[in-house]
């Protein structure tokens, strides 16, 4: 397991809520419910920090919601009893998961290939895990292509990745270097925060 | 809809806020004595780093990105007007927080057309 990461993580959970539960939150609540509404079969959730997410999932779902950070994970409980589901939480790395292959129909994620140290990597274990055809549905804010926005990024994240994610990765590009077959990229903010909607190829692997 | 004017009328007072307060702090820090160019990116570095603490507090209220973005253009732009000018002519901290309110509603008004531009449509892709 990164022992950097979790490190850092275990560090960051404890502002985390303070920082994220207001403004961000609410200002993306519509937009997460829909992004999280199409969720079917065994699904993994990668990261699942202090557990914000949980309250958008669909009910009656099996999940399985993973992080690094035992900090962020033990946040995570109180929200995990109250969905009305299941969800197993696991402490792992993304980068290297303790998971069998071929295992789920759907991975989700919310902001967390900006933080997985290697994305690459990390995305080649999601690839690993998820059943052919299963698909991987991302809300991931990336760089920008355009320029102002593009400048302020690049001067944010020297700053940024200190203290949690990097703002200048392209995470598209990324997914398909991963080996996935891109079905959707949809801008949700610019084009810095955007869901996008992957599947595994039957033949990968 | 009251959820989405929350967010408008936060957008529209965190970037005339920061802007307000980098032209204050840069009509105050620089004058006729400054050449122009140094004046200007100083004052842009300046406003940079006096938006920061007020971003972070912004950020907590009204979003992350969707806030940060424009808050940083705001304060990079109105420091660099701001100090421009100081640098040509006599600007009051009056003065500097009008221009700055000024340069905070503009670069919103930009990244607003931005992201309606940016967000128009979904890119999609079939096998």
């Amino acid at each position: 397991m990164d022992r950097v990461t979790r490190l850092k993580w275990d560090a960051a959970s404890v502002g985390y809520d303070f920082m994220n539960s207001r403004g961000p939150h609410k200002r993306w609540a519509a937009p997460k419910r829909a992004f999280y509404a199409p969720m079917r079969g065994k699904v993994l959730f990668l990261a699942v920090g202090t557990g914000l997410d949980v309250e958008f999932f669909p009910s009656g779902q099996d999940v399985t919601g993973l992080d690094i950070s035992a900090g962020m994970l033990e946040k995570a409980q109180s929200r995990v009893r109250e969905y009305a589901g299941k969800i197993n939480l696991l402490e792992t790395d993304a980068q290297e998961m303790a998971l069998a292959d071929s295992t789920f129909d759907q991975v989700f994620t919310s902001c967390t290939f900006c933080s997985v140290p290697d994305p690459l990597q990390g995305l080649r274990e999601v690839n690993r895990v998820l059943k052919p055809g299963g698909e991987l549905r991302m809300f991931e804010h990336t760089g920008s292509r355009w320029f102002p926005f593009n400048l302020m990024l690049r001067a944010m994240n020297p700053l940024t990745r200190r203290l949690g994610p990097e703002v200048i990765r392209d995470t598209v590009s990324n997914v398909s270097r991963a080996g996935f077959a891109l079905r959707e990229v949809r801008n949700l903010y610019l084009d810095v925060v955007k869901t996008i909607v992957a599947v595994k190829r039957a033949s990968y692997g | 809809m009251a959820t989405r004017i929350y967010f408008i009328a936060g957008d529209l007072i965190s970037n005339t806020v920061v802007g307000g307060i980098v032209g204050v702090a840069c009509a105050t820090i620089f004058g006729a004595s400054w050449p122009m160019v140094p004046a200007m990116l100083l004052g842009m570095a300046l406003g940079m780093v006096i938006g920061v603490p007020v971003q972070l507090l912004c950020s907590l209220l009204f979003g992350a990105f969707e806030v940060m973005l424009p808050m940083m253009l705001t304060s990079m732009a109105a420091g660099m007007v701001v100090s421009m000018t100081a640098s040509i002519s006599h600007v009051s901290p009056r003065d500097g927080a009008l221009f700055g309110v000024a340069v905070g509603a503009a670069v919103l008004g930009f990244t607003y057309a931005a992201n309606a531009s940016l967000t128009r449509e979904a890119k999609q892709w079939t096998e």
